[in-house]
């Protein structure tokens, strides 16, 4: 069992997945899972487990079918901490933030690999599809140093379909009503009868070939286009306690927005995506009882981009290599530690061209190289399970910007089963890419001025604390929980709007959010659960007044607050899945060259309702439901819209839906393996 | 305008389809009430993905009228109807998954 435990934790950082979902489960004999809760008389969507050393809002298979859930941004629409937009009006890519800030400073995780870094990131939230995961973690704040400090504002780690699942064949396809369909076909297949070599294969394809104009603006609300992903994954086990898992996955998306193809010399943007990408885990015991490990993760990805924006060029690529090496020893029950090395580097390619009205320029062409080389230690302390402390400390070596040193800290306080205090803090670092982490800027007709083309190093130290109470009522899912994160950037690459007429400045500036989140879980009766969650958040940021004046002022284009609440009823053994969630998205500051268009300077509250019933039968399942009930649009979201080529036109300005009501149907087919 | 006779065309089939597959839960919930018996199984599931393979499984065995399944002592309980299955058809469903499956013997009461 320690053996187990701890090989979990080399690959899993167990300061925020220790009771993670078979990623420690297939070792040794399985055992380890009996500890784990089997929710098998509901279909819990999401929940927040106990005992964990830092909050983690797990959304659960069950979670990930609640909506249509095409991919993986789709999968945080009925979640509060996670807001989930557009970077623009015309290319379809979608964006998160967390604690009031853009969801470049949410570290993403594969299984607790870093992914969707760089270019990879505008569209990267489209690539997962939903179908493809057995479950989400979220945590909010800074955790462990395990992975590196690029996680700013919060984690989000994807657990993939395992090859250990005893699934040979699951297919799933749906059809939404504006002609958009996806297909999934994930096999699962052990190959010995020991179980020491397993994979899976994950193959996706989805596509959008009908053009959709629904508030009549002449511009597609969604790209047409077709996308396709395939992945393979591999674990071999041995019982000696030697693992590895190794996978490969490539993408090609291929897309096309803008103006309706009717429409005499229309604007277009072309969008060809492709990745390749490699990974390999080793994880090796050292002695008998396990106490001392060793574990090597080393990844490869290459993403190449070539993009039109009307008249405007964008071509990339990026190539990026990781490596973790790590060694874990369990003095006692009470202590342990990690100590490791890491290195993460990044070639970027980028070659811009403007072009709109009588403006060309080629402001970019570029050959970068980042590369940050680490060194970290991590101690843990387990005072049974009243408390826990965990305490990081990195040491890194950034290209051109020297060595940094990040601490962070972790705290657990459970003076009883059902009250848990936590808190969390410490320093985050990453190099800005600013044309990608603020892609929307290319689907505009504005001069790019300042430091566009820099990489320079954002810094941010994030605290925060939280208490949850799991209510002495009902199921083990009832809990009241509150949250509050605050984080101040130090240095933030700022693209400012404002700062010049028909310009976007870029520039080094700092940044304030304060973000307040409260969450309500009930079962009133059983098998149905109803979900309460709400976010308050205040943030500020540096404005260009003028070329030597700047001041805080409210951070423009962050919404204030949104309210979640989920319903979900099912009937007796699950038959009959009924899920409801309605929310409510509060105003966000608009840009003052905005202001014209938004009387008082802040967009409108709007609705959002989702409902979906699913029909479950011996190995598959049928559902159908729809998406933005209420129909609510987001008013004239492209300013200038009737003259694209010409200045003044910009796409980038979205804070509300698209497209209004979309239903959809689908089918899931699970073909379990038996003797 | 085509759009729009496309989504009404689509809201129509939507609700048509819902009604279709919410008529067995209508019959379901019209009908006599049925005889149930409890059968307990103790087995040799040992993980949290096995417990979720007997679950969605035995959920929708014939006759299966109730179901809890526990990994923390590896049983499976099943409320079932005894005029459509028993307690052999049920083991045997649960060993086709991979698991033996032995009856649990009530414990005579202590005197």
């Amino acid at each position: 069992m320690k053996k187990i435990a701890l090989f979990g934790a080399l690959f899993v950082p167990s300061v925020l997945f220790a009771q993670m979902p078979d990623t420690t489960g297939i070792y040794g004999e399985r055992k380890d899972t009996l500890q784990a809760t089997v929710k098998v008389a509901t279909q819990a969507g999401n929940y927040l487990p106990r005992g964990k050393d830092i909050k983690t809002e797990v959304i659960s298979a069950a979670g990930l079918c609640k909506m249509a859930c095409c991919n993986l941004a789709e999968s945080f629409e009925n979640s509060a901490s996670v807001t989930v937009g557009y970077a623009d009006a015309v290319t379809g890519a979608r964006q998160i933030k967390l604690l009031g800030q853009s969801g470049i400073y949410t570290q993403m995780l594969d299984e607790n690999r870093p992914v969707m870094r760089g270019l990879s990131a505008p569209f990267g939230l489209s690539y997962i599809p939903g179908q493809w995961l057995e479950s989400i973690q979220i945590s909010k704040g800074v955790a462990s140093v395990i992975n590196g400090v690029e996680s700013m504002t919060g984690q989000i780690n994807m657990e993939h379909r395992k090859p250990t699942d005893e699934k040979p064949l699951y297919v799933q396809g749906s059809i939404m009503a504006d002609g958009k369909a996806d297909l999934n076909v994930i096999s699962a297949l052990q190959l010995d009868e020991m179980q020491k070599w397993s994979t899976v294969i994950l193959a996706h394809i989805d596509g959008n070939a009908h053009e959709m104009d629904m508030n009549g603006d002449k511009f597609r609300d969604d790209p047409t286009g077709l996308q396709m992903s395939l992945s393979n994954r591999w674990l071999y086990y041995d019982p000696s306690g030697l693992q590895v898992r190794f996978g490969v996955r490539a993408i090609q998306d291929r897309r096309e927005g803008g103006q309706l193809s009717s429409i005499e010399n229309p604007w277009t943007s072309k969008i060809l995506n492709r990745s390749l990408d490699g990974y390999v885990k080793v994880g090796l015991p050292l002695d008998d009882d396990s106490a001392s490990s060793i574990a090597m993760v080393a990844d490869w990805n290459w993403q190449g981009m070539n993009s039109n924006f009307g008249l405007t060029t964008y071509d990339a690529d990026q190539q990026s290599a990781f490596l973790n090496l790590l060694y874990q020893r369990e003095l006692n029950e009470s202590h342990k530690f990690t100590l490791g090395l890491s290195d993460m580097f990044d070639l970027y390619n980028e070659d811009l061209l403007r072009a709109f009205g009588s403006y060309s320029s080629s402001p970019l062409a570029a050959k970068t190289v980042l590369n940050t080389a680490g060194v970290f230690g991590e101690y843990t302390f387990h005072s049974g399970t009243k408390f826990s402390a965990i305490v990081g400390l990195r040491g890194d070596w950034y290209k051109d910007a020297g060595f940094k040193v990040s601490p962070r800290l972790t705290l657990k306080w459970a003076p009883s089963d059902d009250f848990v205090f936590r808190a969390n803090g410490g320093r985050g670092i990453r190099y800005s890419t600013p044309l990608i982490d603020n892609f929307g800027v290319l689907s505009t007709s504005k001069i790019f001025k300042g430091s566009f083309a820099e990489h320079a190093l954002e810094d941010a130290i994030t605290m925060g604390a939280n208490v949850t109470w799991y209510l002495p009522f009902g199921g083990s899912n009832n809990y009241i929980s509150a949250d509050y994160f605050r984080t101040d950037f130090l240095s933030q690459t700022i693209c400012d709007y404002d700062a010049e007429p028909n310009t976007i400045f870029f520039y080094d500036g700092q940044s304030v959010t304060n973000n307040f989140f409260l969450d309500l879980s009930l079962e009133p009766f059983e098998r149905f659960v109803v979900t309460l969650t709400g976010r308050y958040t205040q943030a500020e940021q540096t404005s260009k007044k003028s070329p030597d004046v700047f001041v805080m002022k409210e951070k423009p284009m962050v919404s204030r607050f949104k309210g979640v609440l989920n319903l979900q009823y099912s009937t007796n053994l699950n038959k009959w899945i009924f899920d409801f969630t309605a929310s409510a998205n509060g105003p966000c500051k608009v840009w003052d060259f905005m202001e014209d268009r938004y009387p008082g300077g802040y967009t409108e509250t709007y609705p959002l309702l989702y409902a979906q019933v699913t029909r479950r039968f011996k190995g598959f399942d049928v559902y159908v439901g729809g998406e933005n009930l209420t129909n609510y649009k987001q008013p004239d979201p492209i300013i200038g819209a009737e003259n694209p080529f010409n200045e003044g036109f910009d796409a980038s300005q979205v804070w509300g839906p698209l497209m209004g009501v979309r239903v959809y149907a689908g089918i899931r087919v699970t073909i379990w393996k038996t003797n | 305008m085509e759009n729009q006779l496309d989504m009404k065309k689509f809201l129509t089939m939507l609700a048509a389809a819902v009604m279709l597959l919410a008529m067995p839960a209508a019959d379901a919930g019209a009908a006599k009430k049925v005889k149930k018996q409890e059968v307990v199984f103790v087995t040799t599931m040992d993980c949290a993905k096995c417990a979720e393979k007997v679950r969605e499984n035995l959920s929708f065995e014939k006759g299966v009228l109730g179901l809890d399944v526990k990994l923390e002592d590896k049983t499976v309980k099943v409320v079932y109807n005894p005029d459509k299955t028993n307690p052999e058809t049920l083991a045997k469903a649960i060993k086709k998954l991979g698991y033996d499956a032995v009856e649990k013997k009530a414990e005579p009461e202590k005197k």
